[in-house]
């Protein structure tokens, strides 16, 4: 119960210190808001451009971003690091992971981009529902470890 | 009897290889009974630390949950949450994309909103 409380504090505190980043240190300048404002919708639209699959699009926002210093480069890295995970294709998943039974290789060639459009779309010309659901499971949590 | 205590909850730091709940744990032992703040203030920091990032883990995983098993408002509900918390994770943005992608899909969400 005691940890339950610390950690809802806690977040809590990370809210406010989300939405108000100086603001209980010093007023934040109208220069400092704006600028705030559209490093905040440029972070929006890269994620944007990355769930739609436009990388390279994206690549150009993320380094142009950066380089004004709209948006940090631990954030730069994490949007590249995303793009990464969304191209990686079944095949680069451990071998050991792609014999087990009713394995998918059908999609082997296909990144986690395609395969979730997809499913996104309804597309089981290539591969069942449930397959498909497999084989993106099996990426993300090989992505997901590597993450970690 | 303390001294026993603490070596316990030492031990399962240790054994728990730093667990938020073990460090939290440790943390108000050594608040209370030991009168050593500065060291429980970094233990609570860490615990937190450690808690956050098994909710971001969690989070991650329900999101892509529900959106795949359909359930979108509920989706999108727990990711305007999620984005909140973890505004600079990769991996809560990515989930978060991906169930707004799905929702714009699903007709519940207008692309205008996801598209700014």
């Amino acid at each position: 119960m005691r940890c339950h409380m610390l950690i809802i504090g806690l977040i809590v505190f990370c809210l406010h210190g989300c939405r108000h980043t100086n603001s209980h240190v010093l007023p934040e300048s109208e220069q400092e808001e704006g600028i705030r404002l559209k490093g905040s919708s440029a972070s929006a639209r890269i994620w944007a451009l990355i769930a739609k699959g436009q990388f390279a699009e994206a690549q150009v926002l993320i380094a142009e971003s950066s380089a004004s210093g709209l948006i940090g480069k631990e954030m730069a890295e994490r949007m590249l690091q995303r793009i990464s995970v969304l191209s990686t294709k079944l095949s680069e998943i451990p071998a050991r992971l792609q014999r087990v039974k009713d394995f998918p290789s059908q999609l082997k060639d296909f990144t986690l981009f395609e395969i979730k459009t997809m499913l996104d779309k309804n597309d089981f010309s290539l591969a069942t529902q449930a397959q498909l659901q497999t084989a993106r499971k099996l990426i993300e949590e090989q992505t997901r470890l590597m993450e970690k | 009897m303390l001294t026993e205590v603490h070596r316990l909850l030492e031990q399962a730091v240790q054994a728990s290889d730093g667990s938020a709940d073990a460090l939290i744990e440790l943390g108000y032992f050594l608040d209370t009974h030991r009168h050593e703040p500065t060291q429980a203030r970094k233990l609570f920091e860490e615990g937190a630390a450690k808690a956050l990032s098994s909710l971001e883990d969690a989070w991650t995983g329900l999101i892509r949950h529900l959106e795949m098993e359909k359930q979108i408002s509920q989706a999108l509900e727990l990711s305007a949450k999620a984005e909140q918390l973890f505004p600079h994770s990769g991996r809560i943005m990515g989930a978060v994309t991906d169930a707004r992608q799905a929702a714009v899909s699903a007709g519940i969400l207008s692309p205008d909103a996801i598209d700014p």
